[in-house]
């Protein structure tokens, strides 16, 4: 009998309070493991604060997030160790290249085997061309591309996601799809991803969470949420559950 | 792009642990010697500053000596004093350093992200620190010796406890700039260029405690540097070591080095409760 996996994600009941401002709002879900799980909602919805709270970068106000079994709470670096993180907002050292950044990385993951792995990472995203280069040079492409190398470095068993493509032309988007898609299959690989790009979650996510002021509005696949609340695509869902999410 | 050539399996799950891992202490230390290398104003800033007080107070003490001043431990000991507060002064600006570096490069969110710990980020950032000012200090010990006939080396193994002192009141001064930049962002940043200066004269660098008003010695037996500097002048005055001054100093750093480890803990916990890591520089 095959051992059991515990879930990728578990989340109970978190509740995160900035002063006056409840971002989560008692949100319970759990994404088991090689799912590929989108969240979506509006600006401010929670998604970016979900994903910190997961990674340990935000403390709960109440609540309790496990990820790959560790409490974050209080096994926060084990559970990193086999996870990553990708966003469009974070930045590399300048006067770094690409190859150091993926060096250092390596190391702060204590990848084994780092100079197969990071040989692996460049080959997969398809970066050789700029390993030389340095980050500062580096286009708003060109630096996705070496974040998801770098997200890839470990080979996590589970990878956050937080707006991977946001502020990428529709080629450099295509390509990074391209490689998730492709990782998240041969590698058995969880995900949570945020976007609001709604091709890019129909192509790539199993499973969406709809969040709206800090709370689950909706839990489902997309054919799921689309017989649920009508509208052709997962966009029209989207404006839906949101209005559906003002409204109550 | 290409296929990725085999499947993972689940890596086996690794026990809890709290160890400190010497290869994310080394990431820490590779990164910053790699941006070192591309920043001539950091490789600069490392003997720029430093010679120009050597130089200065080379030429003041040349002049004091023409002059039969009567300084306690000979006007030399104004050079040592020189390249000594520059070993403390380093220790702490370093460190410091090894951090704003990543929050004007916007990498703080990346850092935190990853498996690393605070200790670790911390000692990676020290050890860092111990090697630029151990280059920097070789450098102007040489200079001060081939220049003005002033060799610091001769004060031997006293020296060991001093230099000791010295590095950790910097790295505990660093501690508290490291934990008000975490938690303040770059308006912290001014810290890590005045929180010395600060402290200077209260350290007995140039002069002896004994020359402040009252309440301000009593200031002054808190600052590790000041039990250093007496000790040394009183060396180089009549060869009495002062061990036990040394080690109060010694003693003193580990208070503060603790202290300035709890603040930086806080810091981290401030931030992450706020949710100020992905805003850069706050």
């Amino acid at each position: 009998m095959p051992a059991l996996r515990p879930p990728a994600i578990e989340v109970i009941d978190l509740v995160k309070q900035f002063k006056a401002h409840r971002a989560l709002d008692g949100i319970s879900f759990t994404v088991p493991a090689g799912q590929v799980c989108a969240l979506l909602g509006p600006n401010g919805a929670g998604k970016t604060t979900t994903i910190h709270s997961l990674l340990g970068l935000v403390l709960p106000t109440t609540g309790t997030v496990r990820v790959l079994g560790f409490d974050v709470a209080t096994q926060r670096s084990d559970a990193l160790r086999r996870t990553n993180f990708m966003a469009s907002y974070v930045h590399f050292p300048w006067r770094m290249t690409v190859r150091e950044v993926l060096r250092v990385y390596a190391e702060l993951y204590e990848v084994p085997q780092a100079r197969r792995a990071i040989a692996e990472a460049i080959e997969v995203v398809g970066i050789g061309h700029l390993l030389g280069r340095l980050a500062q040079t580096l286009s708003s492409g060109e630096q996705t591309l070496l974040a998801l190398s770098k997200s890839l470095l470990n080979r996590p068993e589970l990878l956050f996601l937080d707006e991977p493509t946001a502020s990428l032309d529709v080629e450099h988007a295509h390509e990074v799809r391209e490689v998730l898609q492709r990782v998240a299959a041969e590698r058995d690989m969880t995900i949570l991803i945020t976007s609001h790009n709604m091709r890019e979650i129909e192509r790539l996510a199993q499973r969406v969470l709809f969040l709206h002021d800090g709370r689950v509005l909706a839990d489902g696949t997309v054919g799921e949420l689309r017989t649920r609340f009508g509208g052709e695509d997962l966009e029209d869902v989207f404006l839906r559950v949101a209005k559906h999410g003002r409204a109550s | 792009m290409t296929a990725i050539a085999t499947a993972p399996g689940s890596a086996p799950r690794a026990a809890s642990s709290a160890r400190l891992s010497p290869r994310r202490v080394w990431a820490i230390i590779l990164q910053n010697a790699f941006i070192m290398r591309r920043s001539p104003l950091r490789v600069m800033e490392l003997f720029y500053w430093p010679l120009i007080e050597v130089v200065l107070w080379g030429f003041i003490a040349s002049f004091l000596a023409t002059r039969d001043a009567d300084i306690p431990g000979g006007v030399g000991i104004l050079l040592g004093a020189v390249v000594l507060w520059d070993v403390m002064f380093r220790s702490q600006q370093e460190l410091a350093m090894t951090c704003l570096i990543d929050m004007w490069d916007r990498n703080v969110l990346n850092l935190y992200a990853s498996p690393l710990r605070q200790s670790e980020y911390v000692l990676g950032g020290m050890l860092f620190s111990f090697a630029r000012v151990a280059v920097g200090s070789t450098v102007l010990i040489f200079v001060a010796r081939a220049a003005f006939d002033f060799d610091l080396l001769q004060a031997g193994a006293v020296l060991v406890p001093a230099l000791i002192a010295l590095v950790g009141m910097g790295w505990g001064l660093g501690l508290f700039i490291r934990a008000a930049v975490l938690r303040f962002g770059s308006n912290a940043e001014v810290l890590a260029w005045s929180l010395a200066f600060l402290v200077q004269p209260v350290s007995a660098v140039f002069y002896p405690v004994e020359v402040l008003p009252g309440w301000l010695q009593r200031v002054a037996f808190a600052v590790p540097a000041s039990h250093v500097f007496e000790a040394l002048r009183a060396w180089f005055a009549d060869g009495r070591p002062l061990l036990g001054r040394l080690i109060l100093a010694i003693a003193i750093d580990v208070i503060y080095i603790a202290l300035g480890g709890l603040a930086l803990a806080g810091a981290l916990r401030a931030v992450r409760r706020r949710g100020l890591l992905s805003r850069p520089g706050y």
